[in-house]
């Protein structure tokens, strides 16, 4: 349709075609892909439309595809994740970064704890004396606590003899070995020293922070009754602060194994390689992890997993550990010849906690038995008793009534674990008291 | 009249003349209604003229391919100096399709001044 208007008669404008207001008829996608320059026929046009799409089909399949995949990765990973946290359960967490556990954050999965409070407890072996009489090391990492004047001992000797012997007082850290020498040090502050010493040559060799010195020990004095770990035998040098690890080795580190356990400023971050743990000649004899969930790693020349306490009532008293909802404290695996009597192993449980459960592993060759665990007193639990092939694990009925302070779990067993030894858990729920 | 001006106040009207041709469906005017809307802009004043019945600025149809309106002087008083914008629509009667033109080449000017004699 064509319009011609007119005023007065008179033509106004050219004549026009009329649009269509509701929709104009346009180039079809065939017609605007010539016009910039597809050249063909438009059923080419629309194979051509065509091809891509079922390129996109066969991609969108091969994307399903990996999408499955993908999923089953998933899924995979959610059940090996799952694995891994049955693994995992009651071990440490992973530090992200080095692939290794901070002894800070050895703990179970479920808490976290802070190391071991020694400022009531102590460790004493006897077990550790023919090595200290022989070629030996000890490594220790530890850090100090507000007070760094009061006599505090690190890792000392006891006995008729001048051994190995690491303190603070008045504000100075004492690696003491017939020769040794002081330094300053500041509370609050972790420091990583090593001593090691040679029978035979008397040579000396002390490192504080990467930083080594060397000297020229005692001689004829070397007979051992004990070790001692956080005190003195007298109880009158307790540690104030926390002992991250020690290690004691059946052999005198060479330079270069010592600053391999510097490990560039980050001892924490060094795990001992398997070759040099557990039994045998040039070994890590002994190492004591605080947290407990590794320290069944301290054992004798034999293999076997030693006594920590030679007499007296060993006590693992921790710090109280920040507000968790659940710490686990763990006595990592001990031993002690209880065939004639009971373990009577106590367990300081931090303030505010409630115990909810107690475990009790057994991993020597026959069950214990009798075993009974009390709190301040009050019975928790009696007469049970554990085989090597699952551990036992109780709910107390009267924990939820504890003290809000001094809450020591007392746990007795009866039977022979000086060949695999027992482990127990004390499984706590903050409470907020 | 001068051609293809107007000034405010005068009568004036307004034809138009529709050709169709063989793409057409449609063969007569007798199947649209039409509308002439007259404003400076489709936006500003502007008077409406239609083929309905009722329409103060009724458009008439001479025959089946021609229709026009006579514009009052009292109309065209009100729209305002400037170019006068014309918007023509069709409206096919049974489809609703709309055929629409535009138109802007009328100037509208201020009155003439007269003087009584």
């Amino acid at each position: 349709m064509k319009l011609q208007l007119s005023l007065n008669d008179q033509p106004i404008g050219a004549s026009q075609d009329l649009i269509t207001r509701m929709g104009i008829d346009g180039d079809s996608a065939y017609e605007i892909a010539v016009k910039h320059g597809f050249q063909g026929t438009e059923q080419e046009w629309i194979e051509s439309l065509t091809l891509p799409a079922s390129e996109a089909t066969q991609a969108a399949g091969v994307a399903n595809a990996a999408a499955a995949t993908a999923t089953q990765a998933a899924q995979s990973a959610n059940e090996a994740a799952a694995g891994i946290t049955q693994t995992l359960a009651n071990k440490a967490d992973l530090d992200p970064s080095s692939k290794t556990i901070l002894p800070a954050e050895v703990a179970p999965l479920l808490g976290r704890q802070q190391g071991v409070d020694t400022s009531n407890g102590y460790f004493q072996t006897s077990s550790l004396k023919s090595i200290l009489e022989s070629n030996h090391t000890v490594e220790v990492l530890f850090t100090t606590g507000e007070d760094i004047t009061s006599l505090q001992v690190i890792f000392g000797s006891a006995g008729n003899a001048i051994g190995p012997q690491i303190f603070i007082q008045n504000g100075q850290c004492t690696q003491f070995w017939g020769w040794g020498s002081s330094f300053a040090i500041n509370p609050n502050t972790t420091y990583h020293l090593i001593m090691t010493y040679d029978v035979t040559t008397r040579a000396v060799m002390r490192m504080n922070n990467g930083s080594i010195a060397n000297g020229t020990g005692a001689s004829g004095y070397l007979v051992m009754d004990s070790a001692v770990i956080g005190n003195n035998t007298s109880y009158k040098g307790p540690f104030t602060g926390t002992i991250h690890h020690c290690r004691v080795f059946n052999y005198a580190l060479s330079e270069e194994a010592a600053l391999t356990l510097w490990n560039g400023g980050r001892p924490d971050l060094y795990m001992l390689p398997a070759s040099m743990k557990g039994s045998g000649e040039n070994g890590c004899v002994a190492e004591y992890l605080p947290c407990g969930l590794l320290s069944d790693s301290w054992r004798d020349t034999s293999g076997n997993a030693i006594d920590l306490t030679a007499s007296g009532t060993p006590v693992f008293d921790y710090n109280a550990p920040q507000r968790l909802d659940t710490v686990i404290v763990d006595t990592g695996l001990f031993v002690t010849d209880i065939a004639s009597g009971t373990a009577s192993k106590s367990i300081n449980v931090p303030n505010g906690y409630v115990i909810t459960h107690i475990s009790v592993y057994n991993a020597n060759a026959t069950e214990l038995t009798a075993i009974s665990a009390s709190m301040n007193g009050t019975a928790l639990f009696s007469n049970q008793s554990v085989n090597p092939t699952a551990p036992l694990w109780v709910t107390p009925v009267n924990a939820l009534a504890y003290k809000t302070s001094n809450n020591s779990v007392t746990v007795n067993a009866t039977g022979n674990t000086s060949t695999g030894g027992m482990r127990v858990q004390v499984v706590c729920r903050w409470m907020e008291f | 009249m001068t051609h293809d001006i107007i000034y405010a106040g005068d009568d004036f009207s307004l034809c138009g003349e529709v050709t169709f041709d063989d793409t057409d469906t449609a063969s007569s005017l007798d199947e649209f209604e039409i509308k002439m809307l007259l404003g400076t802009s489709p936006l500003g004043s502007r008077l409406e003229c239609s083929s309905e019945a009722e329409s103060p600025i009724p458009i008439f149809r001479r025959n089946d391919h021609f229709f026009g309106a006579n514009i009052p002087g009292s109309e065209t008083k009100k729209l305002t100096s400037g170019k006068l914008w014309i918007g023509i629509l069709f409206i096919h009667k049974t489809s609703g399709v709309q055929m629409y033109a535009e138109q802007q080449t009328i100037e509208i000017r201020e009155p003439k001044l007269k003087i009584k004699a």
